[in-house]
């Protein structure tokens, strides 16, 4: 699996029940405890869960397992209880792929029965919410419940309610021929049936109707919400708010329900229709009557035509308007992978949206209200198939700030992007979110949610994947907040003891006295100490050395505090965790050589940091020339000293201490051989002699390693030069070492 | 080219083109054959004055060409007999003194002219093999060392206890022709007339004399005991030079010379090389091996690095320096400047501040432009050499950025233990005069200005907006 881009991925795959048995994760599990034979499927799945075949060949597997067991009469739990968790992991992956919210009902339904479905669909509507077919099958889902309980309560009659349904079928094809019987027939049983209910059902339409009303292809939702009200009554005040609302709105199929409006508005009243009394007055005014009953039927009709025309050519220049956007919308569904066409609409919307937002700029009080909507709504659309697009949750974000929304909603928006959608790699967006609590003054809030994300990304919850960039972005961002925000009375304590509880592992749990000292400010917050706990359990090291660094530099303003730093060297340069640590490195390197001038002790920090430490060489090579050029620019400082030439020899010896060459360059040998994975390993071996011996096998021809080189140990090379006159500096016989074993066979490592 | 024989056309070719190195071979070339024929004994004055005079300018452009130099001596040999050849061996020493094939050609001739210069010819020798003993290819030396002691040793110059010497010395090296060697070595070493005291100088007295006592002088036994130890070393060296071989087979002849830059696979070559040396082999000998490298590779400063690096590590200051001083003057391009700040370096490190400073001014004076790190040691030097006077280093800052136009002087000047305030002042000065500098993009004038500055000073200023927040943050 490619390393995870999204929040959601981090998790990915959850944990399972049967993989919990084995006691090491990191060992493949023992093949007789996989005898299900979906597991097979579902390993390869995991392994790419981008690839939806094979979730669709992996459901597949479990259908026909379920039906196996069923028609051999086997127990199902184990099958039922793999298919819940599955479906609810790649839900919990992708939770907007809609069409696998409906499969997941559709196979609730069939092994766990009625309630099950409807509370998988009322999960599917949350998680999901832009989907008209799930909002669609949801509500239906709730009337048939009804339905049915309504066949349970009259049990006295099964006709009635055969007939009930008939009609409503009827209604939903807008054909009634005979409105009194219906009526009856539908007041009868709404009777029977407890109000609440009902009620409770049209909440849940409204509710619809509030997140996807607008959306432009939801006229299935719309049609089913007629059919809902009307089936309750065909001449309620419900259903003629229903229209009215929906009229107004641009939709594909707008004249269409504008056709069935005018065919349902006859029936009422001209002043249930228009119910602002005011805008009635001014229209019955014309024909010189005050009141509605005073108008004749031709008259009302007249009133009505000019009423609903007006509407109609209203919505129609509105979806005329929207039609070259719309028309190139064609993919409203999540897709796991990326694609070109899914691009190119990314672009259509953003035109849109900013087309929309032109209109809302011009637009008169009136219209803002329902303008500022239609932009959300297809701010919210566009987010299905585009939730990975970062720029688009800014957009949405700055948009709603623009327009004064409430800072919940905001916030949930940021909740969503940072810890569900967009990239990992988008370290902007959560610095923005920090940016934004910070703004609205929440500074525990920020705290907590910023923790929150550390948290996802630092790998120490179950199974999660630890994102090395982001995890000390956020600290760092976390750190510095910190600093800006809580006075530095007790922000030093705080990162202080962070440090300590960090390195000692005695007290971590316990306590601190940091709200003792605290001094409230107005402009600055006090941190509260489960925040600096929490914190503290996340860190490792990596992260310990940002604070660190953040620590020093803060005690760094005071000149009082140099004891202070140097102390903190002492105690701490040793700590294995800094040894990886280039910002460490630098900030004593800077200290002693920069500011201070120090350069005794500037040279004993880079001699430890040169034989001691597991930096990159191109680190401790910069160092090394940092101290060089520090030196160079205080000769008469480092010549005064009794110890001039010691402090003088970066003059020579940076080239050397830089080298690639191993044998001149004995510091880089020395720390190479200390980190080097045999002496590691081999604790009781002479440190660096196995990693020179290794070296000087490699030296030879390339890919023959010689065990064994024959030599002659007392070589008078190795000495004084000899003349040929000088009789009496005759060196003594050679004596050897391994000349038996020179023709000892080569030996391959593979 | 119309004429190629004709020397006036080619060179009149080479006053257009002077660094080519094809038409220099050709000058030299026509000289030689001038009117069609080749000069001999016979040839007027006014021609043998014109080849000496295209030689010494080939030699001078292109002194590192042994061949050239052997063939210039062959002239004078020819032409004007030997002493005058030798004059050219002898100059042509200063810059060959490192080529095996310049020392063979040379002795060689001192072996064909031999009078009654023995003692000299073999004081000779021994200062090639000095240079040259561990060459891969010295065989050729020695093999003509050896002849030259057999045929010329009386009683009096004890050559034979040199030769001695000589085998148990070569006995130790890794040579191409190391089993040649070894013939001449077993051979020598069989028992003349029933006696072994021709090898006191090849095992020293004492260790003869313990010898003797073990094998309770029995010469056969001494011999057994010697051959063993000589095929023990015979298998060392044959592994070693086995060894060598995969490194030596690749580097070009230093014989067929080529002003072409070097192929980078050459120079990873050298490397791999020069470092299997270093482990393998003790310093006298990858000295001598560093020394060929840079001999043969005399344009990179990358050997002359490693080099001093490398005699640094065995504390060979003066060495060090001689490599230094050589390098600077052989290698050509901006890298010389480098050997020349590690010169500086290592002469301020030894305590020459004044030496320092001279080679920093001499470089100046003797380059139409100076790179900006010269002009930053000697900012450094001279903060020595005025005991870190904050007047002086501030106007001698200012000259430079004037000289410069460089803006990286106001980072390296703040990094001089100068007070706040006087820096401060240096920094003023510029915003008053800017002296055609771009102020605005530079960053590091701003951020060390506020750095010193206190408010008071900085009311006056305007501060660019982009920098403005340097203060603020940090």
């Amino acid at each position: 699996m490619a390393l995870p881009k999204y929040p959601l991925e981090l998790a990915f795959p959850p944990h399972r029940k049967e993989s919990a048995q084995g006691s090491n994760h990191n060992l493949p599990l023992k093949p007789t405890s996989n005898t299900h034979p979906w597991n097979l499927v579902y390993n390869s799945a995991i392994e790419d869960p981008q690839t939806l075949a094979k979730w669709d060949e992996l459901f597949a597997v479990l259908d026909s397992c379920y039906g196996m067991a069923l028609a051999k009469k086997e127990p199902l739990e184990a099958v039922k209880t793999a298919v819940v968790e599955l479906y609810s992991a790649l839900l919990s992956l992708f939770p907007l792929m809609a069409g696998y919210w409906r499969l997941f009902a559709a196979v609730k339904l069939k092994m766990f029965g009625q309630k099950e479905f409807v509370d998988c669909l009322k999960c599917a509507v949350t998680a999901c919410p832009q989907s008209v077919s799930l909002w669609v099958e949801y509500l239906q889902a709730l009337v048939d419940d009804l339905d049915v309980q309504k066949g349970k309560v009259e049990d006295s009659s099964h006709e009635i309610e055969k007939t009930t349904t008939e009609n409503s079928s009827k209604n939903q094809s807008a054909e009634n021929g005979e409105p009194s019987t219906i009526d009856s027939a539908s007041s009868n049983s709404q009777e029977s049936v407890d109000p609440n209910k009902i009620e409770s059902i049209r909440l849940e339409f409204q509710r619809g109707a509030s997140v996807i009303g607008r959306n432009f292809n939801s006229e299935t939702f719309w049609d089913s919400y007629i059919a809902f009200e009307s089936s309750i009554s065909d001449l309620s005040e419900h259903l003629i708010k229903v229209y009215l609302q929906l009229v107004t709105l641009p939709l594909y199929l707008y004249s269409h329900f504008y056709n069935k409006f005018l065919d349902t508005a006859k029936k009422y009243r001209i002043d249930e229709i228009i119910t602002d009394s005011e805008l009635l007055a001014t229209k019955i005014a014309p024909f010189g009557k005050s009141l509605a009953d005073e108008l004749s039927s031709e008259e009302s009709q007249q009133i009505l035509d000019a009423f609903t025309y007006d509407i109609f050519t209203e919505t129609q220049r509105k979806v005329n308007d929207c039609w070259k956007f719309e028309s190139e919308l064609q993919l409203h569904s999540f897709v796991p992978t990326l694609s070109s066409a899914y691009d190119a609409q990314f672009e259509v919307y953003l035109k849109y949206l900013d087309h929309e937002m032109q209109i809302l700029e011009t637009a008169t009080p009136d219209e803002k209200e329902s303008q500022v909507a239609q932009i959300l709504n297809i701010f919210e659309r566009a987010l299905i198939p585009h939730c990975h697009e970062p720029q688009l949750w800014r957009k949405y974000i700055a948009f709603l700030i623009t327009v004064g929304s409430e800072f919940e909603k905001v916030q949930s928006l940021y909740d969503a992007a940072i810890f569900k959608f967009a990239p990992i790699a988008d370290y902007q967006l959560r610095d923005e979110y920090a940016e934004f609590l910070m703004n609205n003054a929440k500074f525990d809030l920020m705290n907590i949610d910023m923790i929150r994300s550390i948290k996802q990304y630092s790998g120490t919850l179950d199974k999660s994947i630890y994102v090395k960039s982001a995890y000390l972005h956020d600290i760092k961002t976390l750190i510095r907040l910190w600093v800006q925000h809580v006075p530095a009375a007790s922000s030093e304590p705080l990162l202080e003891t962070l440090i300590n509880n960090y390195f000692d592992r005695v007290d971590r749990y316990k306590k601190d006295s940091l709200s003792k000292n605290e001094i409230q400010n107005k402009e600055e917050y006090s941190l509260k100490p489960e925040h600096s706990m929490s914190l503290q359990k996340l860190l490792n090291d990596d992260s310990i050395s940002l604070i660190i660094v953040s620590y020093l530099q803060l005690i760094r303003v005071s000149d009082e505090n140099v004891l202070r730093i140097r102390k903190f060297y002492n105690k701490y340069h040793q700590e294995s965790a800094l040894a990886r640590s280039v910002q460490f490195w630098n900030f004593f390197v800077r200290f002693e050589g920069q500011d201070m001038k120090n350069f005794v002790n500037l040279g004993h920090i880079v001699n430890y940091l040169k034989e001691n430490t597991a930096l990159p060489k191109q680190s401790v090579d910069a160092f090394i020339e940092l101290q060089h050029a520090f030196v160079c620019c205080n000769l008469t400082k480092a010549m005064s000293s009794p110890e001039s030439k010691h402090l003088l020899s970066p003059l020579i010896n940076t080239h050397r201490d830089t080298s690639e060459d191993l044998f001149v360059n004995s510091s880089a040998r020395k720390r190479l051989s200390k980190n080097h994975v045999e002496s590691r390993n081999n604790l009781t071996a002479q440190k660096g002699s196995i990693f020179s011996q290794t070296l000087k096998k490699q030296l030879g021809h390339p890919g023959v390693v010689r065990e064994y080189s024959p030599e002659i140990t007392n070589s008078w090379i190795e000495r004084d030069w000899i003349l040929l006159s000088d009789v009496d500096k005759i060196p003594p016989l050679p004596t050897f070492r391994l000349v038996d074993k020179a023709n000892s066979p080569l030996i391959y490592h593979d | 080219m119309e004429n190629q024989n004709d020397w006036q056309g080619v060179s009149l070719a080479l006053l257009k083109d002077p660094h080519n190195f094809k038409l220099w071979q050709q000058f030299v070339y026509t000289v030689e054959h001038q009117n069609g024929t080749r000069l001999d004994v016979t040839s007027s004055e006014a021609q043998k004055t014109l080849l000496r005079q295209v030689y010494e300018s080939f030699l001078r452009k292109y002194p590192y060409i042994c061949k050239y130099w052997i063939s210039f001596a062959g002239w004078e040999r020819k032409l004007d007999g030997v002493d005058r050849a030798e004059a050219v061996f002898q100059q042509g020493l200063r810059f060959l003194s490192l080529d095996l094939h310049y020392w063979v050609a040379y002795l060689n001739f001192l072996v064909e002219t031999i009078s009654s210069n023995v003692e000299e010819v073999a004081d000779l020798f021994e200062r090639a093999r000095e240079k040259i003993g561990f060459n891969y290819y010295a065989y050729e030396f020695y093999s003509l060392y050896i002849e030259f002691l057999k045929t010329y040793h009386t009683s009096e110059n004890k050559f034979l206890d040199k030769l001695a010497l000589l085998f148990r010395l070569t006995m130790e090296i890794p040579l191409y022709d190391y089993s040649s060697l070894y013939k001449e070595l077993i051979l020598f070493v069989q028992p003349q007339k029933q006696s072994l005291s021709h090898l006191t100088s090849f095992l020293g007295e004492a260790n003869l004399k313990t010898m003797r006592k073990e094998c309770n002088n029995n010469n056969n036994l001494i011999l057994q005991k010697l051959n063993k130890i000589i095929t023990d070393a015979y298998i060392v060296v044959q592994s070693q030079s086995f060894e060598i071989y995969a490194f030596e087979k690749e580097i070009p002849s230093p014989v067929s010379y080529t002003p072409e830059r070097l192929l980078a696979a050459t120079r990873e070559l050298w490397h791999r090389y020069l470092s299997f040396a270093e482990y393998n082999f003790p310093f006298s000998y990858v000295a001598q091996l560093f020394d060929r490298c840079v001999y043969l590779t005399s344009d990179y400063t990358e050997f002359y690095e490693s080099y001093v690096d490398y005699l640094i590590k065995f504390d060979k200051l003066s060495l060090a320096k001689s490599v230094l001083n050589t390098g600077c003057a052989s290698v050509s391009s901006i890298g010389g400047t480098v050997l020349l700040l590690r010169l500086v370096d290592l002469e301020i490190y030894e305590g020459n501040v004044i030496r320092a400073r001279d080679l920093l001014a001499s470089f100046i004076a003797h380059n139409k432009s100076t790179p900006l790190c010269i002009y930053d040691k000697l900012l450094e030097v001279e903060a020595l050499l005025s005991r870190n006077d904050e007047q002086h280093l501030c106007l001698l800052a200012k000259e430079l950025i004037k000289a410069t136009k460089s803006t990286t002087y106001f980072r390296k000047i703040a990094q001089f233990d100068i007070s706040n305030k006087t820096l401060a002042e240096f920094f003023l000065l510029f915003i008053s005069d800017p002296q055609e500098l771009k102020l605005e993009e530079s960053k590091s004038f701003w951020e060390q200005l506020q750095k010193c500055a206190d408010n008071s000073q900085l009311e006056s200023v305007t501060i660019p907006e982009s920098f403005a927040k340097l203060s603020a943050t940090t």
